[in-house]
């Protein structure tokens, strides 16, 4: 892991980003632009990096990246394979090593049916590196839990408000065990390789000893495939979008798994609006608000069953929390 | 000792001719068995080289598990002088042509296909040539063949007749 940022660049250029790299903890983006200065966003700070392969705030000093070595990049990345990620290339993005995820724009190939076919001229990278924050979950676990039972959760934040950081480790504590709730086997149906980070079908991610990965498959086949050979008592999914994939939630739940979602939203409005008020309100027993009023990573509010007020807030994220102070819980 | 030496140098020509056409078989038994794992498995050109490895034997099977290891070490080397560095000297230990090696190692020319249509394209290409040229040299082996021994066997005599 620890220079799986390094790993990402051919031979002849380790040397360039070594200096970089090993700023690997802090570093959230990189984005290599063709004929456009590398830009790195390190913990919410932008920096360019100069010719030497140093940091800089200075634009002026700041080096630009060439097409050539930005084929040369994305080669390397598909291991010289570039046919063998024509699926994760059509999406947009590719996992990599290390969990980190590669996203591409260039050009679209649009079929004839409308579909993209694939990306060619490829001139944007954006390189998301990953970061798994073991315990993020800590302080949402007595909400959770219901005398040792847990409960349907859906998490609802904006982008960049760490709900997926939130679910992976959320699906870590119910996998392994927690002092909550006994171990539980856990269904990830990982379309978009976010949760468990797989990379060749391994968890790149700790997902905990109880989980089995579906990995790059749609949500709603996977739901279903794991729930038949897995035997599930958990299912986890990222990003919940689509009304049919509520409904493969639903058949989940009515088979008796319980539920952790996420999905897109400043509140519950916004998924009112796209599923319907109060359609998916009966399948979650807890509905966990995020925001980023008080830095990334903030618990907004827990709602009980969809229907309550704004109460409790607390920092997703706090070393010197201690297990039992849970987060009020609204009516 | 003057026939028996000219006998075998007739017989190791006979053995290079069958030889040739042997290695050319054995190189496009390796395409096809790429091109499987490229349609079927959309592995990685190093993977489909550890997959292929397993079922391949001798040199050409440790050379094929060391291109997908040292791949797997991710040293930022390119595949292409991988592969050269590990499958060159098997090819150069076997009766092969300088021009047989470079059609086989053609196909890596292009891995930057994002279609794996075409990728398949390429290997068939490189895996068709070689069919036509152990084709064309199965065609007249047999006479070749019995001509190289017959030289030998003449050669043979007709230095000792010389030498008489």
């Amino acid at each position: 892991m620890e220079n799986s940022i390094l790993q990402l660049f051919p031979a002849q250029r380790r040397r360039f980003w070594t200096e970089i790299a090993g700023r690997q903890k802090d570093i959230r983006e990189i984005r290599l632009r063709v004929n456009r200065p590398i830009m790195i966003n390190c913990t919410g700070k932008e920096f360019y990096v100069n010719s030497e392969g140093n940091p800089t705030h200075n634009p002026d000093e700041a080096r630009s990246i060439g097409g050539g070595e930005l084929e040369e990049l994305l080669e390397h990345i598909c291991h010289y394979s570039l046919y063998a990620y024509e699926e994760e290339l059509r999406q947009g993005f590719l996992t990599v090593a290390g969990g980190h995820r590669i996203g591409v724009a260039g050009q679209a190939v649009m079929s004839e049916g409308g579909d993209i076919r694939t990306i060619r001229n490829i001139r944007f990278l954006n390189i998301r590196v990953a970061h798994e924050v073991k315990g993020a979950a800590d302080r949402l676990l007595p909400s959770v839990y219901d005398d040792g039972d847990l409960l349907n959760t859906l998490i609802i934040s904006p982008p960049g408000c760490g709900k997926t950081t939130l679910l992976r480790d959320l699906v870590r504590q119910v996998s392994n065990g927690n002092p909550y709730g006994r171990g539980m086997t856990v269904g990830v149906a990982d379309e978009r390789s976010e949760i468990a980070g797989a990379y060749g079908g391994e968890p790149q991610n700790d997902v905990g000893i109880r989980t089995d990965v579906l990995d790059n498959c749609p949500k709603e086949k996977a739901m279903m495939l794991l729930l038949r050979s897995m035997s599930p008592e958990v299912i986890a999914i990222d990003e919940l979008g689509k009304p049919g994939e509520l409904e493969a939630l639903r058949s989940a739940a009515a088979c008796g798994c319980r539920i952790l979602a996420t999905a897109h939203g400043n509140g519950v409005e916004d998924l009112d609006t796209r599923f319907g008020r109060g359609s998916y309100k009966s399948l979650f027993h807890r509905i966990v608000l995020l925001d980023k009023k008080k830095g990334a990573g903030c618990i907004r509010e827990v709602l009980r069953g969809g229907v309550g007020s704004a109460q409790g807030s607390g920092k997703l994220y706090d070393p010197d929390w201690k297990f039992g102070n849970g987060i009020p819980v609204s009516k | 000792m003057i026939l028996i030496g000219s006998l075998g140098m007739g017989f190791r020509y006979r053995n290079e001719f069958t030889g040739r056409i042997q290695a050319l078989r054995m190189l496009r038994t390796i395409l096809v068995l790429l091109e499987g794992e490229v349609r079927y498995g959309r592995d990685t050109l190093a993977e489909c080289c550890g997959h292929i490895s397993v079922r391949m034997k001798g040199d050409c099977k440790s050379a094929f598990a060391l291109v997908a290891e040292r791949m797997r070490q991710n040293s930022g080397e390119n595949f292409e002088s991988i592969f050269r560095d590990c499958v060159e000297p098997v090819l150069k230990s076997m009766p092969l042509k300088p021009e047989d090696r470079e059609e086989f190692f053609r196909f890596m020319g292009s891995y930057g296909c994002a279609d794996s249509s075409l990728q398949l394209r390429l290997l068939e290409q490189s895996r068709e040539q070689l069919e036509t040229k152990a084709g064309e040299l199965a065609a007249g082996n047999n006479e070749r063949c019995r001509m190289a021994v017959s030289l030998g066997c003449m050669g043979g005599l007709l230095i000792i007749l010389v030498l008489w």
